[in-house]
């Protein structure tokens, strides 16, 4: 007999095999609010709960310091979640939505807004004040990145600065001179067509910054001006963006930088850098990338500053992009500052976690790491010292709360642009329109 | 087959004694206690977050805080002020048009070759499943990028030809087809339920339409096709509700991103992005109950249509 000769048989396989995809969500619990600091005791026994991103050798690092860390405190079990930093914020995300966040994780300055006002994170102040965290001889900037509206929310771990990537080996080959640490737009922009010209059809003189908002909040420093205002709301204009667009609209034109069909093929990560797979000489990224790029290619690698304006002002900016923070339902969060403080004070910490997260943003600790960096850890040292000394150099803010929405609405207006969907004048109305909502978050 | 003896099992046991008759009701006793982990993981993992995800699609809800209640707000903002969710919608259906037709073609075309007893058929029909348990994988996705890359596979045997072009991944105006490909390229499923339904086929059938000196398209169309149309509208169903929730190759291939810009933007993957990454989850739970009532209602046109084109043996 044939199984598929009567109607109601097929109905029935049909209702059995269609499953629809539901997201699943559930109800979100926060615990009480603590403004004051708990005991710390050594007599019971605690259990931690830390979750951070990134690669392999950092993951290695930091279970090295934890360690270290359980040896002076036999009484305290650390538990570790770590993942890539896509997955991070989608699990962090569903964890803090099921009232089983982490005691300790490890912010992103992208986000520390939006996980404040949602009244994720403790105040970590009270911590600050016992002892139990010293700051004491911390420079100011660093921690002021961390604190909305008076309160101090995360312990940065590490500094880095804006800068560029660029492959060393290539540019001996092409018989380009390397760029300085005092270079120009104009500069950047008439080597990176030497090296297109030189290099071949498929090979590019640099990655498309255009996308990064890195590059708008240098280009605006260069301006006087910021990406945000203190009070809330954009610190920019149109036409700020229409400049530094119209550079790459040139530069695309004259085909000198990765085209946008090749760069969204490749991604934003590493692994997919024009530098590391060998299709293009310079990349837009942060100091303290430059160890992971080295470990990912061969050639020779050199790390310089972003171009200066024309007329010589720096617009550097640096920041300190990451923070340890306690989640208000830590049970535990006496021992999570200890934990903490461990990581940023400790100079067996220190040297274990080494740049892992950059620099390391205490001063004493970074010393010791930099007395034993080697070649290329030495280097990002150098470029945070060079950064750090230009002329009104500026630390990354605290972004509002609706920067992921910003930075979307930043990239996906370019890319409209440089695809040729529409014209540079809308491109930047379509983002002006979402960025002023977004800042206003 | 089975299905027919299973059935006249149960026939049987219903005619049975009263003593036989009590015996059942404790045996359908011991059916739902044993039935009962089913219920409670129907209940936890599916119908109670669909109740939830209901709620949430009326309420502004950012996950990392609690939901506010603001009525249909969701709804209409998808239809009036959300230009992402036309262009998903857009990329969505384009996607299940073109991908849904051309995958049963090509899996009836297979299976109607296999169909003809060749030697070590199981052997093909292994290799030619392998996509479809493959295809959903990360890896695969990240393969189509190798394969359909600027310096890919595609463009390296084009390039021989003396045909150069650029990314067709990284290209807007070809990346939506380089993912309908790899759709298609999983027709194992559907390939291997035709040629169960080619199997069962009467060959008096075709005995008789040679009899008659009928060629084999006037076959095909006169007796393979109309008696395998209730196969091809279990695979037709199947295979566009699967569709329309596609989100793997796009968002491995994409990175999530939906790019280049919004070009392989799924509905699924939107949902996604607006309820995880933009932590808007009372707008993603709108977007999911939107779909479930799409495909809903497309699946109920399927079936009315189903009345003027499948061939039911049992309504002769």
């Amino acid at each position: 007999m044939n199984l598929w000769n009567s109607r109601a048989r097929v109905k029935a396989m049909v209702a059995l095999s269609a499953a629809l995809a539901l997201p699943l969500a559930a109800c979100s619990g926060n615990s009480a609010d603590t403004d004051t600091a708990q005991p710390l005791d050594s007599s019971k026994p605690v259990t931690l709960r830390i979750a951070w991103s990134g690669s392999q050798d950092r993951t290695d690092r930091t279970l090295k310091a934890i360690d270290l860390f359980k040896q002076k405190h036999p009484n305290v079990t650390v538990n570790y979640e770590s993942t890539t930093s896509t997955n991070f914020w989608d699990k962090l995300t569903t964890q803090v939505a099921g009232g089983n966040a982490p005691d300790i994780i490890q912010m992103s300055g992208q986000t520390l807004k939006q996980y404040v006002t949602s009244g994720v994170l403790l105040n970590i102040e009270p911590y600050v004040d016992n002892g139990s965290i010293d700051l004491s001889d911390w420079e100011k900037p660093l921690l002021d990145a961390q604190t909305i509206d008076g309160v101090l929310y995360g312990i940065p771990p590490g500094v880095d600065a804006h800068a560029i990537i660029y492959n060393a080996t290539k540019l001996r080959q092409l018989g380009i001179a390397p760029p300085t640490s005092n270079w120009t737009w104009d500069d950047y922009t008439r080597m990176v067509c030497e090296i297109h010209q030189k290099g071949g059809a498929k090979y590019w003189g640099s990655e498309d910054g255009a996308p990064q908002y890195e590059l708008l909040q240098v280009f605006l420093a260069q301006r006087g001006k910021k990406m945000f205002q203190d009070g809330g709301g954009l610190g920019f204009a149109d036409q700020d963006v229409k400049d530094l667009w119209a550079i790459w609209g040139d530069l695309q034109k004259q085909g000198c930088v990765v085209p946008p069909a090749v760069q969204q093929e490749n991604g934003a990560n590493p692994e997919g850098s024009p530098v590391v797979k060998d299709f293009g000489a310079m990349d837009w990224t942060t100091s303290s990338q430059f160890e992971n790029f080295v470990s990912l290619t061969k050639d020779q690698l050199g790390l310089v500053t972003y171009p200066f304006a024309n007329d010589g002002t720096p617009g550097q900016v640096w920041r300190a992009g990451m923070a340890w923070s306690i989640t208000k339902n830590s049970k535990n969060a006496a021992w999570a500052a200890a934990l903490i403080n461990f990581m940023v004070n400790d100079p067996d910490a220190g040297s274990a976690l080494g740049t892992s997260r950059g620099v390391p943003a205490s001063p004493a600790i970074r010393k010791l790491v930099e007395g034993t960096a080697d070649a290329a850890a030495k280097q990002t040292f150098d470029n945070l010292t060079l950064v750090q000394a230009t002329e009104s150099a500026q630390i990354t803010p605290v972004f509002p709360a609706g920067f992921n929405d910003f930075n979307k609405a930043y990239q996906s207006a370019y890319y409209n642009y440089a695809f040729g969907r529409v014209g540079l004048d809308d491109a930047v109305k379509q983002f002006m329109t979402a960025a002023t909502a977004a800042a206003s978050e | 087959m089975t299905v027919q003896s299973a059935l006249k099992g149960r026939v049987a046991a219903d005619h049975g004694s009263t003593r036989r008759m009590r015996r059942g009701v404790s045996e359908g006793l011991a059916g739902y206690l044993f039935l009962i982990p089913w219920f409670i993981g129907l209940a936890v993992i599916v119908v109670g977050p669909m109740v939830a995800s209901l709620y949430l699609s009326f309420t502004n809800y950012n996950p990392l805080g609690s939901p506010k209640w603001i009525g249909l707000d969701n709804y209409t903002r998808m239809f009036t002020a959300d230009p992402r969710y036309l262009k998903a919608v857009r990329v969505t259906v384009t996607y299940v048009v073109l991908s849904v037709p051309l995958q049963l073609v090509f899996a009836l075309l297979l299976a109607l070759a296999l169909d003809k007893g060749m030697r070590a058929l199981n052997f093909y029909r292994s290799v030619y499943y392998l996509p479809s348990l493959l295809g959903g994988s990360v890896a695969i996705a990240l393969l189509w990028r190798q394969v359909f890359g600027d310096s890919g596979l595609v463009n390296q045997v084009l390039g021989f030809f003396g045909i150069h072009a650029g990314s067709w991944i990284g290209d807007p105006d070809t990346s939506l087809y380089t993912l309908v490909t790899l759709s298609v390229w999983m027709f194992g499923a559907p390939m291997i339920i035709f040629l169960a339904g080619l199997r069962q086929i009467p060959t008096m059938y075709y005995e008789a339409a040679m009899v008659d000196g009928a060629g084999p398209l006037r076959t095909f169309f006169k007796i393979t096709l109309p008696l395998l149309s209730p196969v091809i509208f279990f695979n037709l169903i199947l295979q566009t509700i699967s569709a329309f929730q596609a989100f793997t190759p796009a968002y491995v291939v994409s990175d999530g991103t939906g790019g280049p810009v919004d070009s392989t933007l799924f509905y699924t993957l939107y949902l996604y992005q607006e309820g995880f990454p933009n932590l808007r989850m009372g707008y993603a739970s709108a977007l999911a109950w939107v779909l479930l009532a799409v495909i809903g209602i497309i699946t109920a046109i399927n079936f009315v249509v189903s009345k003027y084109w499948v061939f039911y043996g049992d309504e002769g």
